[in-house]
């Protein structure tokens, strides 16, 4: 019904032919707003600690054991399988996991959702401590649908603001369909304002920071 | 007198003597109130951040045409299609038609006042359509049959035990789960479900951004994403108005939504959305539309005086500090909007007749437009509301008599010295003479629930005469 979008184009042209003169402020989260972030590790660190991110800082010589010891406290969650995501340095993490672990690199939703999702990441936030993942981290609910999502990242994708950490994000996976700013597990407040953790997504956010 | 007022009257009456419910909203807005100020001590200035923030918005308003249909390009580009709805009828036929075409049976939600404005919870359900509100608080009020109390916290009027009563009676939750955590899983468990089986996923919007031609969805508890992310279709329903003109204003516009709204850094899952499953992707939904509602909106455009209401990004702040909406809570109001920011923009939206009594019902003390995050001058929009009714109503009888007593009164220095003297020996002799509550004491009405204080023997313009001469005679 093209009808409708003229008719409303028309009505805000009207409506706008007196329009103001001003511009579009140029940095509008500087430092004028923000205090710039000295230590951008340090402050993703405690902004972790804050939102109840489980960070781990890793090398390549112990991050294996230490996905092992995460995954051996998920006890909950469906057929007891962890989806990982398909990409080259998933798969050979994954390969050095205990032979007992079940893995999966198709996520399917309508199955079960297993204990825990691993996934990569497109960038993370400083200043918020947050994850920022896209439909190509596996997908869309991979980051969304199991009780625990892991996180596995390098320190060098790691930005002091939100707009870097976009724009990174756009220009490594141009086409994707979903961009999703992650601060912590998934939480609600809407009963007397109490903080409940897992209300629809995860309860348990970790990342797995790789500092080498 | 207007059905609408005469039901906001009878219910704001109510609500202002339900003690145990104002309890309940203040203990909310209590919390509210110590995570915004420690969220604002986040910002190096919460004051420039609320300017820039009222500069993009005001660019965006006023660039609104060029904007929307840059979104609109780059969404089309990904296989996303965009609805231009007029009305909020335009809107729903539009979802309607789109859930028979795809055989759609049962619908799940997440939050959207845009939804609320246009009943489409009321449309789907005529159509024999299920449909499951996922967000926790909107959830509790629709099984309550209820509208949302509060924009951003639905179920802020609710204490515990009348959730977790309603969970046992609704859902058959056990007589002892009833803790937040308890009634959270319940509402988790049951969601999971309907998340898998419905045909049809609908959210709102936050932010509409140009340049990236992507729809910005914030969230706490990640039943967007869901919603989203498992049914074969994504409807998402939201104001023209939503634009922001750059995907970096969201380095501000996050973290300011989120202070405002819950006082925290920001929220859980801020995500932003461009289009169906793409070539290459694991998952997401078949088809992608974005229905875009005027319903008033370009009529408030025009209105250069009030055209900044199109700024406002429904954060809810302005409730939140509001001592009417304090006192009479968020169902009297009888309207999708409500606190200040309702006041003002529903007599624009929906009409001054029906709802114009809604920018009176304030005190005008203007703790809305200090804390608004950006920059609406909400209470002067109330006084200019206001005007717009006086010059297009023809007032109460009695009112009309008043005002001209008081212009009659007021015009001439020397009547009104006499009369006000005339009064107060009136008051003097009343107060002597009539006992209090007498069908004699006709200032009842009045003093029944206020004091009035006992007039002075003398006035100041009586003492400023008699004094003059010891003063030297100068005025």
């Amino acid at each position: 019904m093209p009808k409708g979008r003229d008719h409303i184009l028309g009505r805000i042209r009207a409506a706008l032919a007196d329009r103001p003169p001003g511009g579009l402020p140029e940095d509008v989260a500087g430092a004028a707003v923000f205090a710039p972030v000295a230590d951008p590790l340090a402050r993703f660190q405690a902004e972790c600690q804050a939102n109840r991110t489980e960070l781990h800082l890793v090398t390549a010589a112990n991050e294996a054991d230490c996905l092992t010891a995460v995954l051996a406290r998920e006890k909950e969650g469906g057929d007891g399988t962890i989806y990982v995501q398909d990409a080259p340095a998933l798969r050979a993490l994954a390969a050095r996991l205990p032979a007992a672990t079940q893995t999966n690199l198709q996520f399917a939703p309508a199955q079960p959702a297993g204990i825990a999702s691993l996934t990569l990441c497109e960038a993370l936030v400083a200043r918020t401590g947050s994850v920022l993942v896209s439909s190509r981290c596996g997908g869309r609910a991979a980051t969304i649908l199991p009780p625990t999502h892991i996180v596995y990242a390098h320190a060098s994708q790691l930005h002091a603001e939100i707009d870097a950490a976009l724009l990174a994000a756009r220009s490594q996976s141009p086409t994707a369909s979903l961009y999703s700013l992650i601060t912590g597990p998934s939480r609600t407040s809407d009963i007397e304002k109490m903080l409940v953790l897992g209300a629809h997504g995860p309860k348990r956010l970790t990342v797995l920071l790789r500092t080498d | 007198m207007s059905s609408t007022l005469h039901s906001f009257e009878q219910a704001a009456t109510r609500a202002a003597h339900d003690r145990p419910q104002q309890e309940t909203v203040r203990t909310s807005l209590g919390t509210y109130n110590r995570a915004l100020n420690a969220g604002r001590e986040r910002f190096a200035s919460w004051s420039e951040a609320r300017h820039r923030a009222r500069a993009v918005k005001a660019d965006a308003v006023a660039h609104l045409g060029e904007y929307l249909e840059q979104f609109e390009a780059r969404i089309t580009s990904r296989g996303g299609h965009v609805f231009w709805a007029e009305t909020a009828a335009d809107a729903r036929d539009y979802i309607l038609d789109l859930a028979r075409r795809r055989g759609v049976r049962s619908v799940i939600k997440s939050k959207s006042m845009v939804s609320e404005e246009v009943h489409l919870g009321a449309a789907l359900e005529g159509a024999g359509l299920e449909a499951v509100e996922s967000d926790l608080g909107e959830f509790i009020v629709q099984l309550r049959n209820e509208p949302p109390y509060h924009i951003v916290t639905p179920a802020m009027h609710l204490r515990r035990a009348q959730i977790a009563a309603l969970f046992q009676q609704k859902l058959g939750t056990p007589a002892g789960a009833d803790s937040a955590e308890d009634l959270t899983m319940a509402a988790r468990h049951y969601m999971r479900a309907r998340f898998a089986s419905a045909g049809m996923g609908i959210t709102g919007a936050n932010f509409l951004i140009a340049d990236a031609g992507m729809v910005a969805i914030t969230e706490n508890e990640g039943n967007a994403r869901l919603t989203a992310s498992l049914p074969p279709v994504h409807v998402v329903l939201t104001g023209i108005e939503k634009i922001l003109p750059r995907l970096t204003d969201l380095a501000l516009f996050w973290p300011l939504l989120s202070t405002a709204g819950t006082g925290q850094a920001i929220t859980c899952y801020s995500s932003l959305i461009g289009g169906p499953r793409q070539p290459g992707e694991a998952d997401g939904p078949e088809e992608f539309h974005v229905v875009l509602l005027d319903n008033g909106r370009t009529r408030v455009l025009a209105d250069q005086e009030r055209r900044d209401t199109l700024q406002c990004i429904r954060c809810g702040a302005c409730l939140n500090v509001c001592p009417v909406f304090h006192t009479i809570g968020g169902h009297a109001y009888g309207t999708t909007y409500s606190g200040p920011i309702g006041a003002v923009l529903t007599p624009l939206l929906r009409g001054e007749k029906e709802f114009g009594h809604l920018s009176f019902a304030s005190s005008l003390c203007g703790a809305c437009t200090e804390i608004c995050p950006v920059e609406i001058d909400l209470h002067h929009h109330l006084i200019e509301n206001r005007r717009d009714s006086a010059l297009q109503h023809v007032r109460p009888l009695p009112e009309r008599i008043g005002m001209r007593a008081f212009r009659w009164l007021m015009s001439d220095a020397a009547r009104y010295a006499r009369l006000a003297q005339l009064a107060r020996h009136l008051l003097r002799f009343k107060n002597a003479w009539v006992p209090e509550g007498s069908p004699l004491d006709l200032l009842r009405p009045w003093t029944a629930s206020r004091d009035l204080p006992e007039p002075p023997r003398e006035s100041f313009r009586e003492w400023w005469q008699r004094t003059r001469q010891e003063r030297g005679g100068h005025a």
